[in-house]
């Protein structure tokens, strides 16, 4: 007998009685709190973003948006992740050094998309694509994600409602990398990005960047 | 998984005399304490998430070998491997077999429970590998030769001393250096090993069985790293860890965080489906689920700890527990400390040694009360007390215990008893005069006076 029939063997053998499963909709009691948190989702997102350290910033025009990511990487090592790859000649010409994917390791900030926003917790959600590796928002010390506005959800329930065909790697990330195991006392960037950005820009600012840095 | 000590009362009675030490886990367990009471209290519909996830928990429990084959079909279809393993031995030899194949030189492992429990590092160091532990307090367990002394905060027994003492031998940083730049230089360090590692070996916070993802719960990015640029991945998680569906994620994630480090979410979340895609820059190429037994399946077929199963290792019950914050985590003699570590220790090895991990606890329910699962741990403590005073190590409790029956149902006997108490208790106060072992209970303990009247003929004299 295998180890696979043994161990289904002996869960058959005594089946306890059952409940059913709950639904998987948001318990009633959460209504009045869920609805708090998608009215006005981008503000309580920004609010709670930043008390965990990260740095919100909100350009309304695309050369604002350039602004913010200049200020970031002017004369340092940058990694823009290639669904980003628009970003990289505006960035050099402003003073950025853009590496490739074979010297990632080497650079000082990581430039990627975040696929979704979630209010409550002040999270980025990161699906993994050809065009999105996953090490773009991890090994450098600096990630800049840019986040579309109207991606910003209230909570977890939202976020499975939209998603359910998962990518290889799906990741959540709240704040800057940290560590409290020695005494409690708070270090960041233990091994993820010490410091985390995020560009919040509306849908349409983001398809005129697009198209502004071809000129 | 082996218990270290003789037992629970001689590894205990050291940490009660180290002041140090019950100062470190007092400061630990109360900011815990205090961040959970807050952010669970932000929630008005906690006790609702509460109640879903004790239902999905035991429904899913009934089920668990339709959702464990659901889950392994949903990884083979995304290209990943499933290997089942009855006990220890197995499991290891397993995850072994695997690394050998690929050729593995260098082993990089993220925070697991199950992993200590199976004490897979020793295994995979005899079998030729480097195994480099990535969490921060796990790295310094490996450094110093230690074992983590709690769920979530391994080195919570060592101060910030011992530490940078380490580090200074082992890393070369200046022996009076502050946290950040001892985290720094445990970052350079292990950088290193990520790069350079072929095999990242991870537990599993959750198994989703819908989608037949790996759920990694953790706060410094050594997860994420040893998921993603080692060319295997191999997760090692209990039979328990299944959960049917992404929705449910929902209701347990903001459970765990919640309870375990008070935060509102912890840093980083994956949920890893399968090795990497087609045309995808990085992920693992291979990526193997060892789905391991060793003591579970006997725990579920126990109607009276099958409860335990429903754990999530939050820790919330070490932090509230007053013996474990006098005892210290290594005291339980196992990976499992706390309250649920004195169910989950015994229930494991299926009730072998360990006879007196049960009676670490006052059973004042704290734990019961603050657990995600309200899992009964008081009730399950009291049944397993009930097996070890079965054991034949237990004949002279039920003598003694016989004897007090009878005399409680016989009046004369009762006076009499009362008497000999009023001139027996004078005995016990000079207890450097006693025989062990009632010195040591005597000495540890202030009796109240027996009244020289008793209560009985007071009311009716």
């Amino acid at each position: 007998m295998t180890a696979r029939e043994a161990v289904l063997r002996a869960l058959r053998s005594g089946r306890p009685e059952g409940v059913d499963l709950p639904e998987g909709a948001p318990p009633a009691e959460a209504a009045s709190y869920r609805q708090a948190l998608h009215t006005d989702a981008v503000r309580t997102f920004c609010g709670r973003a930043e008390e965990l350290g990260v740095r919100v910033h909100r350009p309304g025009a695309p050369e604002a948006l350039l602004a913010v990511l200049t200020e970031v990487c002017r004369d340092r090592r940058v990694y823009v992740e290639p669904a980003l790859g628009w970003l990289a000649p505006a960035l050099e010409r402003a003073g950025a050094r853009v590496v490739r994917w074979e010297d990632l390791p080497e650079a000082e900030v990581g430039i990627t998309v975040a696929d979704y926003g979630l209010a409550e917790t002040g999270t980025l959600v990161l699906l993994a694509a050809p065009e999105r590796p996953r090490s773009g928002s991890l090994l450098p010390p600096v990630h800049v994600a840019v986040l579309p506005e109207d991606r910003v959800l209230g909570d977890l329930f939202d976020l499975w409602e939209r998603v359910d065909d998962l990518p290889s790697a799906l990741t959540l990330v709240t704040g800057p990398s940290r560590s409290a195991d020695i005494e409690m006392s708070l270090a960041v960037g233990v091994h993820g990005p010490g410091t985390v950005h995020v560009v919040l820009v509306s849908a349409g600012l983001l398809e005129e960047a697009t198209r502004a840095p071809a000129k | 998984m082996r218990p270290t000590s003789a037992g629970f009362k001689d590894a205990s009675a050291r940490a009660v005399h180290d002041p140090a030490l019950r100062e470190a886990i007092v400061r630990v367990t109360g900011s815990l304490g205090v961040r959970r009471a807050q952010v669970t209290a932000e929630l008005p519909h906690f006790d609702a998430l509460r109640d879903r996830a004790k239902r999905i928990k035991e429904h899913t429990l009934a089920h668990l070998d339709r959702y464990l084959e659901q889950l392994e079909e949903a990884v083979r279809s995304r290209g990943g491997h499933v290997h089942w393993c009855r006990d220890g031995e197995e499991a290891v030899g397993c995850v072994v077999r695997i690394c050998r194949e690929v050729g593995a030189r260098v082993v990089a492992k993220s925070k697991s429970m199950v992993t200590e429990e199976l004490e897979l590092n020793r295994a995979l160091v005899q079998a030729g590998m480097e195994v480099v532990e990535t969490d921060l307090g796990e790295f310094v367990v490996q450094l110093s030769g230690d074992r983590p002394s709690h769920l979530i905060a391994p080195i919570i027994h060592k101060r910030r001393e011992d530490v940078a003492e380490l580090f200074s031998r082992h890393l070369g940083t200046p022996p009076d250096a502050p946290v950040q730049v001892l985290t720094a230089a445990a970052r350079a360090h292990l950088r290193r090993a990520f790069l350079r590692a072929d095999v990242g070996i991870t537990g599993a916070n959750f198994l989703v069985a819908q989608t037949g993802s790996v759920v990694l719960v953790e706060n410094e990015g050594n997860a994420r790293m040893v998921t993603t640029r080692p060319r295997v991945h191999v997760a090692v998680a209990g039979l328990e860890k299944v959960i049917p569906r992404l929705a449910d994620l929902a209701v347990f994630l903001p459970l765990l965080v919640r309870s375990a480090t008070g935060q509102r979410l912890s840093v980083y979340v994956s949920l890893l489906s399968g090795p990497r895609r087609p045309r995808e820059l990085d992920g693992p190429d291979a990526f193997h689920l060892v789905l391991v037994d060793n003591g579970r399946t006997r725990t579920w077929l126990d109607p009276d700890l099958r409860e335990a199963l429903q754990c999530i290792r939050c820790s919330a019950c070490l932090n509230v527990c007053p013996v474990y914050e006098r005892a210290g985590g290594h005291a339980y003699g196992s990976v499992y400390s706390g309250p649920i570590g004195a169910v989950v220790t015994p229930a494991l090895a299926g009730g072998r040694g360990l006879l007196d991990l049960p009676f670490a606890s006052s059973l004042c329910g704290a734990c019961r009360d603050v657990c995600p699962l309200r899992i009964d741990i008081p009730r399950m403590l009291v049944a397993l007390r009930a097996r070890a005073s079965a054991a034949p190590q237990a004949r002279w409790e039920r003598r003694l215990a016989r004897l007090a029956a009878w005399v409680l149902q016989h009046p004369t006997a009762y006076r009499w008893a009362s008497a000999l108490g009023r001139l027996g208790e004078r005995g016990l106060r000079r207890s450097r005069w006693l025989p062990e072992p009632l010195r040591a209970w005597a000495q540890a303990r202030e009796l109240p006076r027996l009244s020289s009247k008793p209560f009985h003929r007071r009311v009716r004299p």
